[in-house]
């Protein structure tokens, strides 16, 4: 049997997610998004809805009126606190596997597989709350106090903690601290990293370990001078292991690396172990694995390591990831990402080449691409600088605080972004050159693309590229264009500069734009426009470029 | 899935499971009928003008809708077109009447377009239903359901002469043997008998036939058992002990006593483990002592067509199901002895 997977979650009032849902892919789901867009609130979602515990905490105890979503709370603070008006938080994962998980008891009237975790007023407390409400002088808060948690199937079936239809296993980085339920937390690792016989074997063995110790001479001598002349008690007193205790082995057993105990090992190395680990799922008991930002604590060569695991190991277990690393997304697929913003985006639709492109190169920035809301594609580095200083101009800030993302791509990478951009809807300004012929190099280059993605380049064909067409720009008269090469250029190049006619002058800008060491030369050149306390004329493509409705 | 009426047979299903494979395999599961209704029928598609969630079942002695020989106002089964929860459910709407258990589960397959039935073709490749006989009315048609809209092959076991519960008082047929065995064929099971006995020796089995010789349905039942006397202390057969035997018989062979109801008295019995006949069904004892009603007493007098006057089989059916529960030994408390053949006196000297 296939392992159930989760196609599809709806969140109401938890968190930052008032009203939401979200469709997943059946293998690997990448979530990305802004901060606090609730990426790792929809993590723990899924971990309430699937083991109703949250962080490792059993929900009901870890509830807390900040589970709640502010504006559901406000909208309660600010009403009349009846009982009816007491929000919930409601989570839904509709599955795909799970036949005894079916019914149309969910809050669509679907009939479907899946799981739904209420956390509401437990009706038993009408008579108190409405006392409570009574009496309180303010009230400040939702009342938890008054809530339930009501874990059912879509079949109306209670769901039992010890025996859930879909496993899942959330690995967390950041929880390896020597902190309560860090032992339970390791547990839940091993138990997924072990077969079920390979853990009764290592119980049993434990068990007798400790039966050992009181059979030892020196544990004994000690034992049989404790209380020799039977002050404490008549009878026999002794110093014993716990045999019967009820912890196992999993509380006192360690895990350790080349000998030294776990928590001792860098933060770097516990993170990709404990990664690694949960993903062994041996027993193949895990159906849904939670990852939490795996780069963190992470060298990139590390990082490049444990992505190659996580893809060689997912298996059968649905995997959702969420990452602040182009690099992760990039080389797990592109085509997995799950975009997390005002709207919810995924990347069905992406052509399989692009996102092999990408696997291949995977340095690209497509996840600052992806998640600015404006962005202008720009082919070099003095492209970059040269376009904020014209925003400067015109705003009196940066591009950036305006949302506006200058993001520099050279070759190829332009028609990646564009494909992994067209779907979003956002607007996407590419600023490029025309090498000598705008027909071909730019309308026909981009005739594949529509609004709101959009191509600016100087349309004199002589203007080839960036520079030309400043010169251009700025070449009304021979006073204009000195104005711009006592910006654009260093002193001392000034001075070779400074002779002839208009046309000599031009001349010898274009001629040493396009010379020896051009690369640094036109940066450096940008870098003193963007610095200069002087203005120049920029091109009206770069104009336009910026220019966002 | 293999369902079953009662807890017990639930219970022995399982150990009869674990005593052929070591635990119960992942992919069994064991369910009463009444569990199977509310979660397979009655919760995944629970009507939405009912509200809520439905908790578990009432277990009605009676029909719940008649007080006093009269009929409640308010309680037929639709109202306005709808389902009426007044007649399927407790006034607090958190519990389903037993009675109407079967007929509510098909009304909501019904109104769901069957996806009740559909849920469980995708869950099941397999149903085995035990103790077949104690299904009745509505439950024909959850049965019909299964057979004819799923994939599931469906095994139905039973035995008609061991019906004594069913699982409504309702009045909808089938419900006498013969009208279910008709019910059967026509949704197209084939039927074979099974002559018989892996429990009781052949001795046992005999004058178990004799219960049901004047109605001249079933053929004589073969023991497949393999008991041989001195491996069983030399007593293996059916035995008639007068009162004054019964102290001694009871310390020799510790049966398990059987007794139609609390009411009889089982005092002479001290440390035997005592069965009302109606739970003693589906279960096996070695040796059993039957406390026996007026009726019975009759029957083992001679008369074995006392039964025949009956008008519901469950007195006969309740003697049958008493005589089957023992491998070896089965003992009826007779102060004047036995006057049917097989069943001889049985004295402390022997």
């Amino acid at each position: 049997m296939p392992n159930p997977k989760i196609v599809k979650a709806v969140v109401k009032n938890y968190k930052a997610l008032k009203d939401r849902e979200f469709q997943f892919n059946e293998d690997l789901n990448i979530l990305v998004g802004d901060n606090d867009i609730g990426k790792s609130t929809l993590l723990e979602s899924i971990e309430i809805a699937l083991r109703s515990t949250l962080r490792g905490k059993p929900i009901v105890s870890a509830l807390v009126p900040a589970l709640f979503n502010r504006e559901c709370q406000q909208e309660y603070l600010d009403g009349d606190k009846s009982e009816d008006s007491l929000p919930e938080i409601l989570i839904e994962l509709y599955l795909d596997g799970a036949p005894e998980l079916r019914g149309w008891n969910n809050s669509k009237g679907e009939d479907a597989e899946g799981i739904s975790m209420r956390i509401c007023f437990d009706t038993d407390f009408s008579e108190p709350y409405a006392a409570f409400v009574q009496a309180a002088e303010t009230i400040s808060a939702i009342p938890v106090e008054f809530y339930q948690c009501e874990w059912l199937d879509f079949a109306h079936a209670r769901m039992m903690r010890f025996r859930p239809p879909v496993k899942g296993l959330f690995l967390d980085p950041s929880r390896l601290h020597p902190t309560l339920g860090r032992s339970q937390y390791i547990r839940g690792i091993l138990d997924s990293a072990l077969e079920r016989g390979e853990r009764s074997k290592l119980n049993l063995a434990y068990r007798e370990l400790r039966a050992r110790f009181d059979e030892i001479p020196s544990v004994q001598e000690v034992n049989s001078q404790l209380d020799i002349d039977n002050d404490v008690t008549d009878k026999d007193l002794s110093i014993t292991a716990d045999v019967a205790g009820d912890s196992s082995w999993e509380a006192n057993l360690q895990i350790a690396l080349d000998s030294v105990p776990f928590q001792h090992a860098g933060k770097g190395e516990q993170s990709q172990v404990q990664i690694k680990l949960g993903l062994l799922n041996k027993a193949n008991e895990v159906d849904v694995v939670m990852l939490e930002e795996p780069e963190n604590h992470l060298t990139h060569m590390n990082l490049t390591r444990l992505v190659g695991y996580i893809e060689e190991r997912i298996g059968g277990a649905q995997v959702f990831i969420t990452t602040h690393s182009s690099y992760v997304l990039n080389t797990l697929s592109f085509g997995k990402v799950c975009l997390m913003g005002d709207e919810y985006k995924r990347f069905l639709d992406l052509d399989a080449a692009v996102i092999r492109r990408l696997q291949r190169l995977p340095g690209y920035d497509t996840l600052r691409a992806v998640l600015a809301r404006k962005v202008v594609l720009v082919e070099g580095p003095s492209d970059e600088l040269v376009l904020k200083r014209l925003y400067l101009d015109q705003h009196g800030v940066l591009p950036e605080v305006h949302g506006i993302d200058v993001i520099v791509v050279r070759g190829i990478g332009f028609k990646n972004f564009l494909h992994i951009l067209k779907s979003l809807g956002h607007p996407v300004h590419v600023v490029r050159d025309n090498d000598g012929d705008y027909q071909a190099n730019v309308e026909e280059w981009f005739a594949e693309f529509e609004e709101p993605l959009r191509v600016f380049a100087p349309l004199n064909n002589a203007d080839r590229s960036l520079e030309p067409s400043l010169i251009s720009e700025n070449s009304e008269s021979v006073e204009s264009l000195d104005h711009f090469a006592r910006v654009a250029l260093s002193t001392q190049t000034f001075r070779a500069y400074d002779t002839g006619n208009l046309e000599d002058r031009r001349d010898f800008l274009l001629d040493w734009y396009a010379g020896a060491n051009r690369g640094s030369k036109k940066v450096d050149s940008a870098a003193r426009i963007l610095e200069s306390d002087e203005r120049i004329r920029f091109p009206r493509h770069l104009h336009l470029a910026l220019t966002f409705e | 899935m293999l369902l079953t009426y009662t807890e017990s047979n639930q219970r022995e299903i399982r150990s009869a499971l674990i005593r052929e494979l070591g635990f119960v395999p992942p992919n069994v599961v064991i369910k009463g009928w009444y569990s199977f209704l509310l979660e397979d029928y009655l919760r995944p598609y629970w009507p939405r003008h009912f509200g809520g969630r439905i908790e578990g079942i009432l277990l009605d002695s009676s029909n719940p809708h008649y007080r006093n020989g009269r009929t409640i106002p308010g309680r037929a089964s639709e109202l306005d077109g709808q389902l009426n929860p007044a007649c399927f459910l407790t006034g607090s709407r958190r519990r389903a009447h037993s009675t109407f258990l079967s007929k509510l589960a098909r009304e909501i397959d019904e109104q769901s377009g069957g996806l009740a039935t559909e849920r469980l073709g995708t869950m099941f490749s397999c149903v085995l239903i035990d103790e077949v006989q104690d299904l009745v009315g509505w439950d024909y048609e959850i049965l019909a359901r299964i057979v004819e809209r799923t994939g599931i092959a469906c095994y139905c076991v039973g035995d008609f002469r061991q019906t004594v519960y069913s699982t409504s008082p309702a009045r909808k047929g089938p419900r006498s043997s013969e009208e279910k065995l008709a019910r059967f064929l026509e949704l197209g099971f084939q039927h074979e008998q099974i002559v018989d006995s892996w429990r009781s020796a052949q001795e046992i089995c005999d004058v178990s036939d004799l219960v049901f010789q004047s109605s001249g349905r079933y053929p004589p039942t073969r023991s497949l058992t393999e008991y041989r006397e001195p491996d069983h202390g030399n007593h293996c057969g059916v035995f008639a002990v007068a009162d004054e035997d019964l102290a001694d018989y009871v310390a020799a062979f510790r049966p398990t006593i059987l007794r139609d109801s609390a009411r009889a008295d089982t005092s002479f019995a001290a440390g035997c483990e005592v069965v009302n006949i109606g739970e003693a069904k589906g279960r096996t004892f070695d040796r059993s002592l039957i406390v026996p009603t007026a009726k019975v007493r009759r029957f083992f007098g001679g008369d074995i067509a006392t039964f025949d006057a009956d008008e519901t089989e469950k007195a006969r059916n309740k003697l049958y199901v008493a005589v089957t529960r023992a491998r070896f030994s089965v003992a009826v408390a007779l102060g004047d002895g036995a006057g049917i053949p097989g069943v001889g006196r049985w004295t402390p000297g022997g």
